[in-house]
């Protein structure tokens, strides 16, 4: 037994110690990237420098990147300024992809030549960028590349001309799969067309990761018969990083197929930095220090009104962390706990801007998965890691997912009580639970724990009158006291917009932190316990 | 005095609903215009389809937002009585935690009113919510204008203060 435990310690360290460690550099370069994505615009130098940026980073953080105005991810800048503050880091500027390979061109061993008129040319590139330390560069970027020395190593040219996605990655995956990660594969879907958004790049670079961006879609069954290729034949629990392809198939479909498979789906195809950020680690002596409000010996007593909880489960760093008026009021945020593995220093960003009104939440598991879709025989593995992530993060509450059979307009998000079973005997030590994304309806409460689904989507489309009307509609549609209306908020609204909305509501209410929500719930279930029944509508997300 | 004069005259005014059921102005397809009417989000797209003759009365909603789509099908005896009917679904406000229960069954009432100028719809339903059912009565009135091109809906609840206004164009 001991043999074994030494054995899987081992095990865990040779995992863990290329992601993470120990040195902070004192100096790094920085790089500003615009908001042309196009790939007869900016795409192809920025291909160049995020494939530049994996190499360089191989070893130590060396090249960290900065995104525009219009990025997804608006943390970039606040991060680069929490590194020079919290590790002194300097960053020197480099202002162009010639300044960029005259300071690390030499991580690099050559060049891959992608095709402009063939834009999946562009992500089987990155493939080989891993395996073979090549920089990608269009034909134009050759002369810049061979300035500093570098030679050619693959023309991709001509090689896809005429030729669909699935005759690109079947040759793709016969020339390249067998030397690819098996541990993590980087689907660089996102926006399609004119433009490719690879911000997660770097990272696939960084660990020999096979590219793609095939359909998950049954409308596509040749493409659909790689992808499935590529899920079993990767490494149990494994990583499917990035994101589906917006032309393809939907988010719904490839989540429940990677589910399927137990593997571990971390968006999005624009994170950015990643290969610089999985090696810095947490300063000194931090540990985290989430903001409970629940004192177990001593819980809150349940009162006769409406209590109110708000809740931010997209990305943390995509949404309103970094707008106006946040500490105002309580909002949970979902944490992406496995940035404790890849991104550690931006947890702890997190950690030290989080005001008292900031709780950080945990998921169901480690990664995005629908629990419906995971097979039970999954469920040990995913959830060990989970309550490791919880302990180490000090996350009491946990949110919970599932869009296998429906979304927030058909279809049901609720969960059968077999998963709903396993859920809570999987986390003993979680204070209570929240569901879906937009409202559902599933409610359970056991020993004192409550699970419940959200009342409502705060949509950022909706006007505020509208609102308004809809929160008070729900009120009025449920009478008894404590009500408990558990709002889901869209990431792109504002903390000084839902304050607003909220302050326009007649009846007396309280906005209470969510592990306050819960516990009240626990202790005063006037809530109705329901599971998905065999009879609810089923719709699997078509595209 | 001869009542039965009156009687019959009663009669005559009180099947007038009935005799003014086939407005022929409301067939057709109908397409809401976002930009006049009370938001529909989370969809982005609705359009009603119409058909009245003397004997039924059929009305379409088809929701959309971009490859999520739901139907609603109200298919009636054109007569002004309590009708038990089973849709698709309750679609108009996705974003609560209220469902429609008793297996979708709702009853209507149709009733043409002003001559056949306006059409009312009284619904009750039952709605699901986190504490349990709970009874709701909607009040659809449609009337559509002058020029037969555009149709405009107030829509009542019984649990909501602000009316729900969808303005459609003909197409």
């Amino acid at each position: 037994m001991k043999f074994r435990l030494s054995l899987l310690t081992f095990a865990f360290i040779l995992v863990t110690t290329p992601l993470l460690r120990a040195d902070v550099p004192a100096q790094a370069y920085v790089m500003q990237m615009s908001d042309d994505w196009t790939i007869q615009g900016n795409l192809p130098e920025h291909a160049l420098i995020i494939s530049l940026q994996g190499l360089a980073n191989r070893d130590q953080p060396r090249l960290y990147l900065e995104y525009g105005a219009k990025w997804p991810w608006q943390i970039t800048k606040p991060v680069r300024a929490f590194y020079e503050q919290k590790h002194g880091i300097t960053f020197t500027n480099l202002a162009t992809p010639d300044a960029a390979l005259a300071a690390l061109g030499n991580h690099a061993k050559g060049y891959v030549v992608w095709d402009k008129d063939v834009r999946t040319s562009l992500i089987v590139a990155f493939t080989v960028a891993g395996l073979e330390d090549a920089v990608v560069v269009s034909a134009d970027l050759i002369p810049l590349a061979e300035k500093h020395g570098l030679t050619q190593i693959t023309d991709l040219r001509g090689d896809f001309t005429g030729m669909d996605d699935a005759q690109i990655y079947a040759i793709a995956m016969d020339r390249y799969w067998n030397r690819c990660s098996r541990d993590v594969v980087l689907w660089l879907g996102g926006h399609h067309g004119t433009i490719l958004e690879p911000g997660m790049a770097d990272w696939g670079v960084r660990q020999r990761a096979f590219f793609t961006d095939l359909s998950n879609n049954p409308r596509h069954p040749a493409e659909l018969a790689l992808a499935n290729k590529i899920y079993t034949e990767l490494d149990p629990n494994a990583f499917v990083m990035g994101w589906h392809s917006y032309a393809k198939d939907t988010e719904g479909q490839q989540v429940a197929l990677t589910s399927s498979h137990g593997l571990r789906m971390e968006g999005l195809n624009t994170l950015p930095n990643l290969s610089f950020n999985a090696q810095i680690p947490f300063s000194k002596g931090f540990t985290f220090k989430n903001h409970h409000s629940v004192d177990p010996a001593n819980p809150p007593k349940p009162e006769a009104k409406v209590y109110i909880a708000l809740a931010q489960t997209d990305s943390i760093g995509i949404g309103a962390w970094t707008k106006p008026g946040r500490g105002k009021l309580p909002y949970t945020w979902g944490l992406p706990m496995s940035w404790v593995d890849f991104a550690p220093g931006v947890l702890e960003y997190f950690y030290q801007g989080a005001t008292p009104n900031d709780h950080f939440n945990s998921f169901a598991f480690p990664s995005y998965l629908y629990p419906k879709a995971v097979p039970a025989k999954h469920y040990p593995a995913l959830q060990a890691v989970v309550r490791r992530l919880n302990r180490d993060l000090d996350l009491r509450v946990m949110d919970i997912m599932d869009y296998s059979e429906g979304n927030r307009h058909v279809g049901s998000t609720d969960l059968t009580k077999e998963v709903v079973d396993l859920i809570f005997q999987g986390y003993p030590e979680i204070l209570g639970f929240t569901n879906s994304y937009g409202a559902a309806r599933t409610y359970a409460h056991r020993d004192g724990r409550a699970l419940l689904s959200y009342e409502y989507y705060l949509s950022a489309n909706h006007p505020d009158e509208e609102i308004v009307a809809d929160l008070e509609e729900l009120i009025a549609l449920n009478p008894k006291r404590p009500y408990y209306l558990l709002i889901h908020v869209r990431e792109s609204s504002s903390i000084e917009r839902v304050a607003a909305i909220l302050g326009s509501l007649k009846e007396e209410n309280e906005i209470v932190p969510i592990d306050v929500f819960l516990s009240i719930a626990g202790q005063a279930p006037t809530f109705r316990t329901r599971y998905q029944q065999p009879g609810d509508p089923v719709v699997h997300n078509p595209y | 005095m001869n009542l039965l004069p009156r009687f019959l005259l009663c009669l005559c005014i009180g099947a007038l609903p009935l005799t003014a059921a086939a407005n022929p102005a409301y067939n057709g397809q109908w397409k809401l215009d976002t930009t006049q009417s009370t938001s529909l989000d989370p969809w982005s797209d609705l359009t009603m389809d119409i058909s009245v003759t003397d004997d039924r009365l059929a009305v379409v909603r088809h929701y959309s937002a971009g490859t999520r789509v739901a139907q609603e099908t109200l298919d009636l005896a054109n007569q002004p009585k309590a009708q038990t009917a089973t849709v698709e679904g309750w679609w108009d406000n996705r974003h609560i935690d209220a469902w429609l229960a008793h297996d979708n069954r709702i009853e209507v009432t149709p009733e043409w009113l002003n001559a056949g100028h306006s059409l009312r719809l009284s619904i009750n339903m039952v709605l699901e919510t986190q504490q349990g059912e709970i009874p709701v009565k909607v009040t659809r009135t449609l009337q559509v204008s002058d020029d037969g091109q555009t149709l405009r809906e107030v829509q009542h609840r019984s649990s909501r203060k602000r009316p729900v206004v969808h303005v459609y164009q003909k197409i």
